[in-house]
């Protein structure tokens, strides 16, 4: 569905992703790790077509920068960090947003339209604050709702760039639960970019490490996350400790 | 936020208002005597007046909506790009050199230019700077206003007396519009304008999470933010050109109504076209029968009404639980 | 060691430029400030030398014959031509104290000046200011004697003064009969509704003339609106500006609220030619008079009454 080859990105003199090159598969659910200023959200923006790169990029066989926005928003839906908490949207019109690539210029929302809302804010648990204004919930209320927004579009990929960050363990629990849910039923693509390498290890079974705008390593959690690898990467002596109960690795920065 | 019905019942008495607007004049208050050709010519000033303010209050306050979406920028208003100090400078040059003796249009048509022209040399500026941004686009448009407004300075430096005066009183803003073939121009260019952006009121919404996540719906934000900044900017420069500057009904009218619709831009843009155009017209009302028969100007009583009425909005607690609202189907 | 010569000379040379700024600095302070008491040192030996501040002014001195004492005018000073040598120290009301200094006037001739500061500063200068009242009819032939006196023209000034008083009784006497008088709107800017009050200088002209002002308010020059107008309804509109067209009623013709009047269906709009002799209070106020009669008389023809 993602494949990009070669892909070297630059703002102004800034490389920002150098030859990187990796393909993502129908139905792959895989998380981005690295440290800060690795390139992640680049990567991002170039698979969404903001960013134009030398070499190929390319979702559902289509280059990024060439395809059409209302089928590219259609097929690929992008769940932000953040939402402004002082738009005075209700909820309900918010999470609405989601289907500007299929709501007709002067029209109303059709029962399709409204089909759709209504699932992703059942799925996300959000039904209940449909009436209520953007700027009246908490972060965590505000992250579910973006990502009723992004599932509202009925999208095929799902990008992902740290949605759990303002949430508690419940929510955090939850948000991934939907995800794999959503992966293993419809098959959604998932790509997310994500800070707790634990959390990754647990939940995903393919890791791309970017470091420094390059990939460092891709590949199952074990082989990515290898002590030598991390401190390549984050510059910082870590401890990897394998739970084996639980198919997961916690990793700890050495004190 | 209200419901529609609600909005409805709100929209109800406007044109009892307007029409009661007819009623009032600097020459008293009373329907005119349409018997005589005084009372009929009386009449149609009035009306002229009116219909002059509300195309004039339409236009700012959805300019101002657009503007302050594509900006996100609460302080964003219709004149940011610069679209005041050209159509002062237009009109100024127009004023100075006599030229309204030409034609009735000459004024106009001066204030018009001068705002199209400031809006070409903000967009050409920006695209020398290379982006097209928001802050770029304000910070371009300040500069460019404030280049503006020194020559403006430098030419009223020059001028004689009598036409600094006569300058001064046209950028203090006047609804008297100089015939009925010149405001149906007018009104044709903004409602051109206004329909350019509420075709536009979903991508205006999408926009609202920024240029980025708009792209990210769907919105060829290359193609919308152009379209809707100058569709904005054409119904400001359409509304200076007739009217002078008129100040506050574009920054506060669309922060008043978002407050009661909702952000969601396909209720907020035609409520702010028929709210915003009542509210002028109301303003233009209390100017020429305050002082009768002096008339102020209608940009001194849009400012000292506006402002303490946005305050009170301001310090109004929001309600615990708002108001139902029934789903737009 | 080969650089210590080389810095004493520098140094050296950098005294010798400090020295030179000092003397200039030094010099032209000296100069500057010795300007203005030149002025004031020895009138009488160079004469009366008048700095005028208005345009009516300017004319009334050349009226008395004294333009040769006439060292500065404003820029709307234009009559006689030969007021073109005159330099011009500053615009109406409003002197420019530099180029004023500069032609060492011993007097200046004030009727209105806008700034209280510029007083301040010209008493300090001992330059005296002769306030000159010369805004209304009645005031001219007092002001025309006025500047006779001061520039030793008592003559010709009481001659001046005689034929205007006499010229303004005859014309009061003319129409004192008269029971019908045309009403009439002076409009003065092409691009906003403002007329002249009853204390303007026009306006009394226009009465002397035989007509009635309708614009009846306290000041010489203010706004009015357009639905006062309407209740005036003019029987004639004088323009007092610059009109490019060949019929002054067209360009009303085609707004909203003056196409009612009856003055522009009836194209009783007539232009005004020469502005300057009915708007300023001075010397030429006869020809002033004569040409507002004469619109007045042009009317009279085309519609046959008054």
């Amino acid at each position: 569905m993602i494949t990009l080859e070669h892909v070297t990105a630059r703002y102004g003199e800034n490389i920002v992703l150098n030859d990187v090159s990796f393909t993502v598969g129908r139905g792959e659910m895989l998380a981005l790790v690295g440290p800060n200023g690795a390139g992640k959200s680049s990567l991002l923006r170039v698979i969404t077509g903001q960013l134009p790169a030398q070499g190929t990029a390319r979702v559902c066989g289509t280059d990024t920068v060439r395809l059409c926005p209302r089928t590219r928003a259609k097929t690929l839906a992008v769940v932000p960090q953040e939402i402004a908490r002082d738009i005075p949207f209700a909820a309900r019109d918010f999470v609405l947003l989601g289907r500007t690539a299929s709501l007709p210029r002067f029209g109303g929302p059709s029962d399709a339209d409204d089909d759709a809302v209504r699932d992703a804010m059942l799925l996300t648990e959000t039904w209940n604050l449909r009436d209520r204004l953007l700027p009246e919930m908490s972060g965590g209320e505000r992250q579910r709702l973006a990502l009723a927004m992004a599932l509202a579009g009925k999208p095929e990929i799902l990008l992902l760039d740290e949605p759990t960050s303002h949430l508690d363990l419940r929510h955090r629990a939850e948000i991934m639960r939907l995800l794999t849910r959503l992966n293993r039923e419809q098959r959604t693509t998932i790509l997310m970019v994500v800070h707790d390498l634990t959390l990754a290890s647990q939940f995903f079974s393919r890791l791309i490490l970017l470091s420094a705008s390059r990939v460092l390593a891709d590949g199952a959690p074990a082989d990515v996350l290898r002590p030598d690898l991390l401190e390549t990467a984050y510059a910082c002596p870590v401890r990897v400790i394998p739970l084996p109960g639980v198919s997961a690795t916690c990793v700890l920065p050495k004190l | 936020m209200l419901t529609t019905r609600q909005l409805i019942f709100w929209l109800l008495p406007i044109p009892f208002l307007l029409a009661f607007c007819l009623l009032e004049g600097s020459s008293g208050f009373g329907w005119p005597d349409t018997a005589t050709p005084t009372g009929r010519a009386l009449l149609e000033l009035r009306l002229s007046r009116v219909a002059t303010g509300w195309v004039v209050g339409a236009a700012l306050s959805c300019a101002g909506c657009a503007m302050q979406a594509v900006l996100r920028n609460p302080l964003a208003e219709p004149y940011v790009l610069g679209v005041s100090s050209g159509g002062c400078l237009g009109a100024a040059l127009v004023i100075a050199f006599g030229l309204s003796v030409i034609s009735p249009l000459a004024l106009p048509f001066g204030a018009f230019v001068g705002a199209a022209a400031a809006l070409l040399l903000v967009c050409t500026l920006a695209g020398r700077v290379g982006s097209y941004t928001p802050n770029t686009l304000i910070l371009t448009g300040v500069v460019v206003g404030s280049i503006l407004s020194s020559l403006l300075m430098l030419l009223l430096s020059f001028a004689q007396s009598r036409a600094v005066h006569s300058i001064t009183w046209w950028m203090l803003g006047n609804l008297q519009s100089a015939s009925w073939p010149l405001l149906a121009m007018i009104a044709g260019l903004v409602a051109l304008a206004i329909g350019a952006l509420f075709a536009e009121a979903r991508s205006l919404n999408a926009l609202l999470l920024g240029a980025e996540a708009a792209h990210n719906l769907g919105v060829r934000t290359r193609i919308a933010v152009p379209l809707i900044l100058g569709a904005a900017t054409l119904a400001a420069a359409a509304a200076v050109s007739v009217s002078g500057i008129i100040g506050f009904v574009g920054l506060i009218v669309p922060h008043a109504l978002r407050r009661f619709t909702g952000a969601n831009h396909r209720m907020l843009l035609p409520c702010a076209a028929v709210f915003g155009g009542t509210f002028l017209v109301l303003c233009d009302t209390l100017a020429r029968t305050l002082f009768a028969p002096h008339e102020i100007p209608v940009g001194v009583v849009t400012s000292l009404i506006g402002g303490p009425f946005f305050l009170f909005l301001l310090t109004q607690t929001r309600p615990a639980a708002p108001l139902r609202e029934k789903a737009a189907q | 060691m080969a650089r210590a010569p080389k810095r004493l000379k520098s140094v050296a040379g950098e005294n010798r430029l400090v020295a030179a700024c000092r003397i200039l600095l030094v010099g032209s302070t000296f100069a500057l400030v010795g300007c203005p008491r030149q002025a004031v040192q020895n009138p009488n030996a160079q004469g009366i030398r008048l700095a005028s501040t208005a345009p009516n002014l300017t004319e009334c001195v050349y009226a008395v014959g004294a333009g040769d004492t006439l060292v500065g005018r404003t820029e709307s000073c234009n009559y006689p031509p030969e007021v073109g040598r005159v330099p011009v120290v500053g615009g109406f009301g409003t002197p420019w104290l530099e180029p004023l200094l500069a032609v060492r006037p011993t007097h200046v001739l004030g009727t209105v000046l806008a700034d209280p500061d510029l007083r301040r500063r010209l008493d300090a200068l001992h330059i005296p200011i002769i306030h000159v009242p010369c805004t209304q009819l009645d005031e001219v032939p007092a002001a025309i004697r006025q500047i006779g006196d001061l520039t030793d023209r008592h003559a010709e000034g009481e001659r001046v003064a005689n034929s205007l008083q006499t010229g303004i009784a005859a014309a009061r006497a003319e129409t004192a009969h008269r029971t019908i008088r045309p009403r009439v709107l002076l409009l003065l800017d092409a691009s906003a509704p403002i007329t002249a009050g009853s204390p303007a200088f026009i306006s009394e002209l226009l009465e002397l003339a035989g007509a009635v002002n309708v614009g009846t308010g306290p000041t010489a020059y203010y706004r009015f609106s357009l639905e006062w107008l309407l209740q005036q309804n003019p029987d004639m509109i004088f323009c007092c500006f610059e009109t490019r067209s060949a019929d002054p009623a067209a360009p009303f013709a085609a707004q909203n609220g003056w196409s009612a009047l009856d003055a522009v269906r009836r194209h009783r709009v007539y232009a005004v030619a020469d502005l300057d002799v009915v708007c300023r209070p001075g010397p030429r106020l006869m020809e002033g008079l004569a040409e507002l009669k004469r619109i007045l008389s042009l009317d009279a023809r085309r519609t046959g009454g008054p």
